[in-house]
């Protein structure tokens, strides 16, 4: 093509190049616009979004939302503020079927949780009592979390200590084996220091540090005890 | 009958393709060969596949990927008109890019344990940036490049896609000095490579990073005066900072010698007025670096300033994209690195842009997504990677809340 027609052709189509070129930051623009406005519906809609529940003050009755992580601090940027907290700091995470993970405690003390000090990465569940002083605080989880079901903290500390239970102690949550609807689960209600021919591991005293939680029990209306779902043999 | 209600991304990437295939049609009766028709048939195709498919496969900000990919096109199209042949090495490195790119999303997406990871990744970043003072070659000043068989290949391009997940890992755990030294340690390296546009780069990112991370103003004061005392010291230095200076002030004392880049981009924007001079018709060869550092000048020339408009539009729309993903997090290091990634996206355009048109000083870096450049192409695409691995999380966690939700309504 000679270079005086195609300097000509070059010299129109500048103009489709830049509409093309408005047409294309307007759409984005627009699209951007509009996705933000569906983003914040969906927001609108689901007010807990982002969160897994919420911390109690205990004392005040007061509640901050709890996010999937953070940090519990007295400082401006924290994402639950107590403002009476000077110097101590702890982080939390959530984590898929253990729990709330507190940890950046190092060798504070005074941090208890279910009534005994504060472990490394120790998990908090719902209903879990934390005192960070001076705040006492209790962890409220949303239901459909999938998190273990709390050990009150009388069954725990026992278990630590390696004490003796009774078998009905031993049994969580627990189950009235005189009630008329009741069905004895051999898997589920085994109390592990009587059951025989239980594996070594049940026997053993309980590290919370090592040992995750047994698994939650199912629904009881699709659980029948016995290891099967309604309507399954 | 009904009116067919497209959705925004076919409108969008339609007319992006639509451009695309005009441009190198346009070359195509320019150069009057099949290689230049077939680009103008290959690249729109790959183009639309790539603003497709790559969401069927993988879960994707189709907003994010579009926008990116008509940069990239763009870029192709106009080292295209400077050089076929560097034209289809870019189309090349494009490929690769969209490779890394998918590679990062799913390392983001799949990534559970990070502790191992993080730590060597960084020592293999600093080692990376050891090599060019070890085995690399000046240019321009700047001893950052290496070749590995026959490759030309700049290792702080890769080093800011280590950087960024290294200090947003450590900034997530709250090891501040950690971050901040392994931060410093890479400026001090790149101060030594005498690269000093990617060192701004490398601190202005970190510093943001660090005060979303602590919201502490006595580190953002601490950062700026140590920045601002680097900036004098550098200064006083090297002396081709010096002449970059002086040729911000005035490029016309010198213009044919120090001033004569500059000079020569101003006029070339001057001169493509409102709505450019036309493709294929501006006089682009007298630019230096018209395929680096002065791309944007070439597009200013060719397309005009309303185009060159719509450009840096786009590059905001990337940014706030970038953020927007960034305040959906649920998780400290997602939203760190997604901000991280936004910033050096932004910084970088601006930086570039701003030299480009005299508005700050001129630094040696390039134009994301545009210049020329494999390394550069594959360090914003694997930001953009990680940026689209982040959102996918996001996406997954409102469904979970959702769901979430809906279990009260059913008891």
């Amino acid at each position: 093509m000679p270079r005086e027609t195609y300097e000509l052709t070059a010299m129109f189509m500048r103009y489709w190049f830049v509409f093309l070129g408005l047409v294309i930051t307007l759409r984005a623009f627009r699209w951007l616009v509009n996705d933000r406005r569906s983003y914040q519906r969906t927001l609108a809609a689901l007010p807990d979004a982002g969160l897994i529940g919420e911390v109690v003050d205990l004392n005040t009755g007061a509640s901050f939302p709890l996010p999937r992580e953070g940090i519990i601090s007295g400082r401006s940027y924290a994402d639950i503020r107590l403002k009476k907290l000077k110097y101590q700091s702890i982080a939390f995470q959530f984590v898929e079927n253990k729990g709330v993970r507190l940890s950046g405690h190092g060798r504070n003390r005074s941090m208890l949780l279910e009534g005994e000090p504060l472990r490394r990465n120790q998990y908090a569940l719902h209903g879990s009592r934390f005192v960070l002083p001076p705040y006492e605080l209790r962890f409220r989880l949303f239901a459909g979390l999938d998190v273990p079901q709390r050990r009150p903290a009388e069954l725990a500390r026992r278990e630590v200590h390696a004490e003796p239970m009774t078998p009905e102690e031993a049994v969580w949550p627990p189950i009235d084996v005189y009630a008329d609807d009741y069905a004895y689960d051999p898997v589920l209600d085994a109390t592990w220091p009587y059951a025989p021919g239980m594996d070594d591991a049940f026997t053993d005293a309980r590290n919370y540090e090592n040992d995750p939680l047994p698994e939650p029990r199912g629904d009881p209306e699709i659980y029948d005890g016995w290891g099967n779902t309604n309507g399954e043999d | 009958m009904a009116k067919t209600k497209h959705s925004p991304q076919a409108k969008l990437v339609g007319t992006a393709a639509l451009f695309t295939l005009s441009g190198f049609a346009l070359l195509a009766l320019k150069n009057l060969d099949v290689q230049t028709a077939l680009m103008a048939l290959v690249v729109p195709i790959a183009f639309i596949i790539v603003c497709t498919l790559i969401p069927k496969l993988f879960p994707a900000d189709r907003l994010l990927l579009t926008l990116v990919n008509f940069l990239c096109v763009l870029g192709i199209m106009v080292l295209y008109r400077i050089s076929p042949e560097k034209g289809m090495t870019q189309a090349v490195n494009y490929g690769f890019g969209v490779i890394f790119m998918i590679v990062c999303m799913l390392i983001i997406r799949h990534m559970h344990r990070l502790k191992a990871l993080v730590w060597l990744a960084a020592a293999t970043a600093v080692v990376l940036m050891l090599l060019p003072l070890a085995i690399g070659k000046e240019v321009n000043g700047a001893q950052a490049w290496i070749s590995i068989v026959g490759v030309n290949f700049q290792p702080s391009e890769i080093v800011k896609v280590v950087l960024l997940i290294v200090v947003a890992y450590f900034l997530s755990k709250r090891r501040i000095l950690i971050a901040i030294s392994y931060a410093g340690v890479c400026l001090a390296l790149l101060m030594l490579q005498k690269d000093l546009g990617t060192a701004l780069l490398y601190y202005a990112v970190t510093l943001s990073m660090l005060f979303a991370s602590t919201g502490s103003f006595a580190l953002l004061g601490g950062g700026l005066a140590g920045g601002a005392a680097a900036g004098m010291l550098g200064y006083s230095m090297f002396s081709h900072v010096k002449r970059r200076v002086a040729i911000w002030r005035d490029p016309w004392f010198d213009y044919n010698g120090a001033g004569y880049q500059v000079v020569q981009s101003l006029i070339a924007i001057v001169n493509g007025g409102l709505t450019g001079v036309g493709l294929g018709v501006g006089n682009t060869h007298v630019i230096p670096a018209h395929d680096t550092d002065f791309i944007f000048s070439v597009i200013l020339n060719e397309f005009g300033a309303i185009f060159g408009i719509c450009v840096v539009f786009i590059y905001v729309m990337i940014f706030l994209r970038g953020i927007a993903i960034s305040l959906r997090c649920n998780h400290r290091f997602h939203a760190l690195m997604a901000l991280g990634g936004s910033l050096f996206i932004a910084f970088q355009a601006f930086v570039i842009i701003g030299g480009n048109i005299k508005m700050i000083p001129l630094t040696g870096v390039t134009l994301p997504f545009v210049s020329y450049g494999g390394s550069s192409l594959l360090s914003s695409l694997g930001i953009i990677g990680i940026l689209q691995g982040i959102e996918s999380i996001n996406e997954d966690h409102i469904a979970a809340d959702a769901m979430m939700a809906t279990i009260g309504d059913e008891v």
